[in-house]
This record gives C-alpha cells, sequence and structure tokens, in this order.
C-alpha cells in the first residue's frame, strides 16, 4: 500500500498567563471528504531555543477534514520567563487505514514570545498572584536587563539562589511549600545598591480536610440540626479564595442546600414525614471536594428540649407530687424521664416514661425542707440524646404541731 | 447640621486638648502600619525601605500650617474622609476583619476626630465642609482593584498607612501649635505655598 502522511496544519499557539497555558490549534486538511479518522498527534514543546526539547507528548482524538482541533499544555515555568516553541506531527491511529499509519512531517516551530521590552533597569518578577495548594510546587522566575550578579531574591525573609536559564532570566523551584498566612508569602528581588526591586504574592491554600463527627439531630420534628467540625479554614486574603463552601444533599428527596455556617446547617423536615435521611454533606474549595455521608431513621435522633412547666403540689403531709411538660414531639413519641431528687442529704433518682406530661409522687420527705429537683428526658425508644436538665428547688411544708 | 452640632461639648480649650491626644494617638505606627506590615509580610528590611509615603498624596506639614485655622479644619476633614475610604478598601481584601482589628479602630477613631473637627469648626464659626480644602498632590491614592498585583497592592496599602500616621503627626503639630483662644495662634501664619 502506498503510503500517504496527514501532516497538522494552520498550527496557532496563544497563551495564558493566569493558567500559564499554551493553547494550540490546528486542523488535518489532506482527510478524505466525509471522513473521519482516528488520529494521534505528537507535540514537542523547546523551551529558549528549538532544540531544547522540554516535553513530549501524544494526543489522540477522531479528526474530521478541516476541523479544527485545541489542545492545551500547562507550563511549570511562568510563560514570561522564556520563548517556547512548539511543533506538531501526526498519524492515523485506524486499524482500516494502513497507509496512513506513518508519522507526517513536522509542522514548522511555533515561537511564543510573552516576554516583554526589557530595558536596561526592567526586573520582573512572575507569576503574579498565584495559587497553590499545600504541599505542591511552584516555579517563579524573574526576567532583567541588569546582570543576574547584581540581583538577590528572597524567599519571605531568606536569600535564595535561583538557576539560570539564559542571560536575562534565571527561575527558582520551590518544593513542598508550606502555608505561612493567610495573605500570602512574598517573594522579591532587588538590583544590589539600587531602588530597583520586583516581586511577586503567592498564595498557599491548606489542604482541604474531609468534616468529621457529622450528625444530624431534631427537638421537634419540623427541623434537622445538621452539626459537624469543620477543620481548617482554607480561606485567603486579597479574595484569592473565600472559606470553603459545605453543602447539604439529601439523596431519598433529592434536595440539596447551601450552608451559611461552616460547622451547622439546618434542614426543613417537610409535611410528609420522612422516615429515613441520606445525607451527603460536601465541602468544596479551589483545589477540592470532600464529602461524608451518614444515614439515619429520624426518630432515631431525637434529642428533646429541656422539660418545662415543672411543679410541685403537696398531698398531705409529706407526699409531693412533681409535674412536667415537654414540648410536642412527632406523632408524640414515647419519652423516658430520668428524675433526681436532692435533699436532706440524700439523693433520690426515679425513671418516668410519658408523652407529653409527666408526673412523680415523692412520698416520705422531710417536712420543712428544702429540696432540689431536676428533669430531663430523651427518646425511650431509641435513645439518642438526653435533653439538658430543668433544675426546680421547693420546700416542704412545716409538719402540724402535734396535739 | 444643628441636630449634629448639638453633640459638641466643651469649650475651645478642651476640644483642642482631645483634638491634640486624638492626633497623638494616630500618629503612632504601632496602631495600625506596624500590625499591618506584619500581616502582610513586610517585616523585612528591604520591604519596608520600600514603604515609603508617596510623595504628594498627603498635604505635607509646611502646606498645613501654611493655611488658616478653618481652611486647615476642611482640608484635614476632607484628607480623613478619603483615608476612611482606604481603609474600608484594605478591610475589604482580609478574609476575616479581625486579623486586623487595628483598621477598625483606627476607623473609629478617624470619625471621633472628624466628629471634634466638625465642633471645633463650629466654634471657629465656620463648617468643616464648605469650602473646598486644600487638594492634595498628584500623589497616587489608594487603588485596589480585582486585577491587581497583589505584591505591588500591599506595598502601595503600606505606603499609604505610612503616608497616614505621618499626615497624622503634622495635624497634630499644627493643632500645637494654636493657642488657648479661637482667635489667637502662637504663630501668626500668613497664607504662604501649598506644597513643600
Amino acid at each position: 500500500a502506498e503510503y500517504v502522511s496527514l501532516t497538522p496544519e494552520s498550527l496557532k499557539v496563544s497563551t495564558n498567563s493566569t493558567c500559564q497555558c499554551l493553547q494550540l490549534q490546528w486542523s488535518v486538511h489532506q482527510l478524505p471528504h466525509h471522513q473521519e479518522l482516528k488520529m494521534l498527534f505528537q507535540m514537542e514543546i523547546s523551551r529558549i531555543k528549538p532544540s531544547n526539547v522540554i516535553w513530549v507528548g501524544n494526543y489522540s482524538t477522531t479528526v474530521k477534514r478541516d476541523q479544527v482541533l485545541h489542545w492545551s499544555w500547562e507550563s511549570e515555568l511562568p510563560l514570561e520567563c522564556a520563548t517556547h516553541f512548539v511543533r506538531i506531527q501526526s498519524r492515523a491511529d485506524d486499524a482500516k487505514f494502513p497507509e496512513l499509519s506513518i508519522w507526517s512531517n513536522w509542522s514548522s516551530w511555533e515561537e511564543v514570545h510573552v516576554q516583554r521590552s526589557l530595558g536596561p533597569n526592567t526586573l520582573l518578577v512572575f507569576p503574579k498572584n498565584k495559587l497553590v495548594e499545600e504541599g505542591s510546587s511552584i516555579t517563579i522566575c524573574y526576567i532583567s536587563g541588569i546582570n543576574h550578579n547584581n540581583i538577590t531574591c528572597y524567599l519571605h525573609e531568606k536569600l535564595i539562589h535561583g538557576v539560570q536559564l539564559d542571560s536575562n532570566a534565571s527561575a527558582f523551584k520551590l518544593n513542598n511549600i508550606p502555608f505561612i498566612r493567610k495573605s500570602g508569602t512574598n517573594f522579591f528581588c532587588e538590583v544590589n545598591q539600587t531602588d530597583i526591586k520586583s516581586g511577586t504574592t503567592f498564595f498557599v491554600s491548606k489542604v482541604l480536610e474531609e468534616p468529621k463527627n457529622f450528625s444530624c439531630e431534631t427537638q421537634d420534628f419540623k427541623t434537622l440540626k445538621c452539626t459537624w467540625y469543620p477543620g481548617v479554614d482554607t480561606g485567603l486574603d486579597w479574595n484569592m479564595q473565600p472559606s470553603q463552601s459545605y453543602t447539604l444533599f439529601e439523596s431519598f428527596s433529592g434536595k440539596k442546600q447551601n450552608c451559611k455556617h461552616k460547622n451547622s446547617c439546618n434542614w426543613k423536615i417537610t409535611q410528609d414525614v420522612q422516615e429515613t435521611y441520606n445525607f451527603t454533606l460536601t465541602t468544596a474549595n479551589y483545589f477540592r471536594k470532600r464529602s461524608v455521608n451518614i444515614i439515619f431513621n429520624l426518630t432515631h435522633r431525637v434529642h428533646p428540649m429541656a422539660p418545662h412547666s415543672v411543679r410541685f403540689e403537696s398531698i398531705g403531709a409529706t407526699p409531693v407530687l412533681m409535674s412536667w411538660k415537654v414540648h410536642a414531639l412527632g406523632n408524640y413519641l414515647t419519652l423516658q424521664c430520668q428524675v433526681e431528687l436532692q435533699g436532706d442529704g440524700k439523693v433520690i433518682q426515679h425513671s418516668v416514661d410519658m408523652k407529653v406530661n409527666g408526673k412523680l409522687l415523692f412520698g416520705e420527705l422531710v417536712p420543712g425542707t428544702e429540696y432540689m429537683a431536676r428533669v430531663r428526658c430523651a427518646n425511650a425508644k431509641h435513645f439518642w440524646k438526653w435533653s439538658e436538665w430543668t433544675v426546680e428547688n421547693f420546700t416542704t411544708p412545716e409538719a402540724a404541731p402535734s396535739e | 447640621t444643628a441636630a449634629a452640632m448639638r453633640g459638641c461639648v466643651g469649650p475651645y480649650q478642651h476640644l483642642l486638648s482631645q483634638l491634640q491626644r486624638q492626633a497623638h494617638l494616630t500618629e503612632d505606627t504601632s496602631s495600625l502600619l506596624e500590625p499591618y506590615i506584619h500581616l502582610q509580610g513586610l517585616n523585612t528590611p528591604i520591604l519596608r525601605g520600600s514603604c515609603t509615603e508617596h510623595p504628594g498624596a498627603f498635604p505635607s506639614k509646611d502646606a498645613l500650617r501654611g493655611l488658616s485655622k478653618r481652611s486647615f479644619l476642611r482640608t484635614v476633614n476632607a484628607t480623613l474622609d478619603r483615608v476612611l475610604k482606604g481603609l474600608v478598601a484594605l478591610q475589604k481584601q482580609l478574609l476575616e476583619q479581625q486579623d486586623l482589628k487595628e483598621l477598625e479602630t483606627a476607623r473609629q477613631n478617624i470619625q471621633g476626630i472628624r466628629n471634634n473637627i466638625h465642633c471645633m469648626s463650629w466654634l471657629l464659626g465656620g463648617s468643616s465642609e464648605t469650602a473646598e480644602p486644600m487638594q492634595t498632590g498628584p500623589g497616587s491614592w489608594l487603588q485596589l482593584t480585582s486585577t491587581l498585583d497583589v505584591f505591588q497592592a500591599k506595598l502601595e496599602g503600606c505606603r499609604f498607612l505610612r503616608g497616614y500616621h505621618r499626615f497624622m503627626g503634622s495635624v497634630g503639630w499644627v493643632f500645637r501649635e494654636w493657642g488657648e483662644s479661637p482667635s489667637r495662634s502662637r504663630r501668626h501664619s500668613p497664607r504662604r505655598a501649598l506644597h513643600k
């Protein structure tokens, strides 16, 4: 079979300084009409001069005739600090067309400049306002019309030495970067014995942590209160990164809610009381998403409010009837209440089951004595948490004088 | 306004000594500039060296001394209005305001000074608003746009605060030259050129 090569044509390269990306676009004009072909493209990227190839890689895609193809490459070195060169070659990647499977000629080198005009006193540091995650690496560089020997650079406060790229540029590769402060880490250079200085601030985001101790409970069957321990706040100053966001998603209802607070979120329990809840709490910042999940039955997560309207009624000489109420809970759940009575040097404990109104009769109390009673309640059937204690004092009446 | 003036208390001497005290407080760089320098990581000899006042951003001491009392009060009031805007711009760059509590304290102090300046103007029979105050020079004012180079913006914020403290020192100096009574001044000050 006679071999035919399909050379990539109309190669254009643009740059994006923020992401330090070279953005390529090209076409393959010689493809037969109405033909779709699976093709493999190989890219070579050089820096400073074409012969200095720093990266080779492949890209596979299905191509139509004259279709404009796009591909992007991220440079670890800020594009301002060196001229880059790009070329591309291609071949068919389709067994049906063996005759097209040989590599084409390379396209011509495309030269990419971001570099500004360098005056004699120019000193520029890049990148600007870079945001990286703690533990990752960053390459900072400067370009200058001044002799390297007269330029000194500092990271934060420490003197730092770089690698000379060419007569106008030097690069500093910083690995395993620590978080220092929310307002960013300063890197700056100065020209010795002059006022010429230039610098940049890069921002190190702490690594987003998975929320811990995620749990939800209800006190009234109207609202579920979810709480968690958020871990570190990954927010940064200068509007570089807001504090991480928190979102609640409930899969049975399909509802989602953004949480205003970083450690709690209230979820409205709708009328058609749903028994089981499957919550996913997701936190996100610019680098990561983390999720935690819990499934529970609503009645297993009841945390009653503290009892109220505690009353004491003397019945005869010493017996005292204690009564209390609890806030209505769904379809009148059965609650188990603990009652403690302290007085006369003794502590008496009782357990009482109830729905809305609780009662307990204390007999054989000492007349004319001050007592402290406290009561708390929990779901009798599925214990989750005790309510807070409600405490009330009372004094038994004096004994009637013996005739 | 009459309602605002009702808040004015005390005789001229009391008001003047209060203004002198307030100027002295706000002149102190440890009240705001130093905490800002540490927060922004500018606490190195080289970066401190870059933290110099922009020429012309704030009225010079000589310029202030050459003004009549009323014009001086108007100029200070107008300049402090712009300082407040600058402090708000700086505050917006913080993730949490309590990271630099001194900023909020400075805003409150400045508000207090401006209130007293209103009272002093009223005592002197004028207003601190009406006539056009002396314009500051071409020096740049604090511009913190979203496309800013943060490193440059940090230095700009530092230079702005450096100027603010120096300006308050100059204001305090002029207040200390004011005499015991509204009409007299320790140094007669014919109107002089407005810039250094």
